[in-house]
């Protein structure tokens, strides 16, 4: 992926979040060409926007400037989410452990992005915080490793739980709320060439106050439910389903329901408990 | 008389089957459906030949030991309009019926 922008602003963010990504030759294929730019004043006389523009063509409509980091994350989700259709795409967080990878999927603001952050700071590596992706017929989950979108407590939660992490400067008013992105551990860019088997799928509940609960899903029930949540599983047809279906048969499958990210990480330790140390 | 029902020609009906639970892909229509036992079960034998429903409830009952007939016979009534609404079966009238313009 090719990245750009004019914005100088943007440049301080990247060095922090991209640090441990190598940088490819400028002239070297891309297979996205993304950029952010301002947009000009005439065209925004009241506030200062930008626009994203993906191998030269603008991708949405303009956004406040002040918002300029996320949507750049964003714009770079949007290419990795419709454009490569070899793979199944699920929207699921995914770490790994020891080879064996755990599925996190759930709605927006289940707590899948906080979770998978913090099991990346107790021994997991982290393969994505948004996509799962799938080669049909190989049963494998690819890394695609990218900073952790945080949303408003998260951050500090995650901040709080782990002094060491890496934070990005905190975006308001998003249409997310506040964002922040997490800087991926080390050790998660080093490996983004190894894959892992896909063992464990869980779909995470945040419930303010709850008693944490782990209730095991039937594999039929997480096929649907992974179906539902992926980003092309209709367009892949008989293939996606064959390739989910692999997935599936091969993991143990779970909802856990949490109030705290303590009880998260006790449900994940007890549903992966066993797992060759 | 009995309506007649069948699975179309050529259903590209695609099994995945867990712990008595089953997903099936049907290819026409791109969706994935799930099962129980007796869903299952139906939609394979219709898959297999033409039947009325008080067929299909004996060819289940003798597949499932233990189930009782008449809520068996309200099940496959329910099932039938379940899997016609899916577009999974078809009356075999209708089929025969259709003629090329």
């Amino acid at each position: 992926m090719r990245l750009g922008t004019s914005l100088p602003e943007l440049v301080d963010p990247f060095a922090l979040l991209y640090a441990d990504f190598p940088l490819d030759d400028d002239d070297g294929l891309a297979d996205f060409d993304a950029r952010v730019e301002p947009v000009p004043r005439w065209r925004r006389p009241l506030r200062a926007a930008a626009s994203a523009v993906i191998d030269g063509r603008a991708a949405f409509d303009p956004f406040l400037r002040a918002q300029a980091l996320p949507m750049f994350e964003w714009t770079m989700n949007w290419c990795v989410f419709t454009r490569p259709n070899q793979y199944l795409l699920l929207h699921s967080a995914v770490v790994e452990r020891h080879g064996s990878g755990l599925l996190l999927s759930g709605e927006p603001g289940a707590g899948k992005s906080t979770l998978a952050a913090a099991l990346t700071f107790g021994g997991w590596r982290l393969l994505s915080d948004e996509v799962g992706m799938i080669p049909p017929g190989r049963r494998e989950l690819l890394p695609l490793p990218r900073p952790v979108g945080l949303k408003n407590q998260s951050i500090e939660i995650v901040r709080t739980a782990y002094p060491e992490a890496i934070l990005g400067p905190s975006t308001v008013e998003t249409r997310k709320g506040t964002v922040a992105h997490l800087r991926p551990t080390t050790e998660s860019v080093a490996r983004a060439a190894e894959s892992a088997t896909p063992k464990w799928i869980v779909f995470p509940k945040f419930v303010a106050g709850v008693t944490p609960e782990v209730r095991p899903v039937s594999r039929a029930d997480a096929l649907l439910r992974l179906a539902e949540q992926s980003f092309n599983y209709s367009v892949l047809g008989l293939t996606g389903f064959n390739a989910l279906a692999d997935v599936v048969d091969g993991c143990s499958c779970f909802d856990i329901r949490f109030g705290t990210l303590d009880d998260a990480l006790a449900c994940v330790g007890y549903v992966t408990a066993g797992a060759a140390a | 008389m009995a309506s007649v029902w069948r699975v179309p020609e050529r259903p590209g009906l695609h099994w995945r089957d867990w712990d008595g639970e089953h997903v099936v892909y049907h290819e026409a229509s791109g969706d994935t459906h799930r099962f129980n036992d007796v869903g299952a079960s139906a939609l394979r034998l219709l898959t297999e030949r033409s039947m009325t429903a008080s067929h299909l409830v004996t060819e289940l009952a003798s597949r499932l030991p233990g189930a009782d007939g008449a809520t068996l016979a309200q099940t496959v009534d329910e099932l039938i309009d379940r899997l016609r609404d899916l577009g999974l079966i078809e009356l075999q009238d209708d089929a025969s019926d259709a003629r090329p313009l």
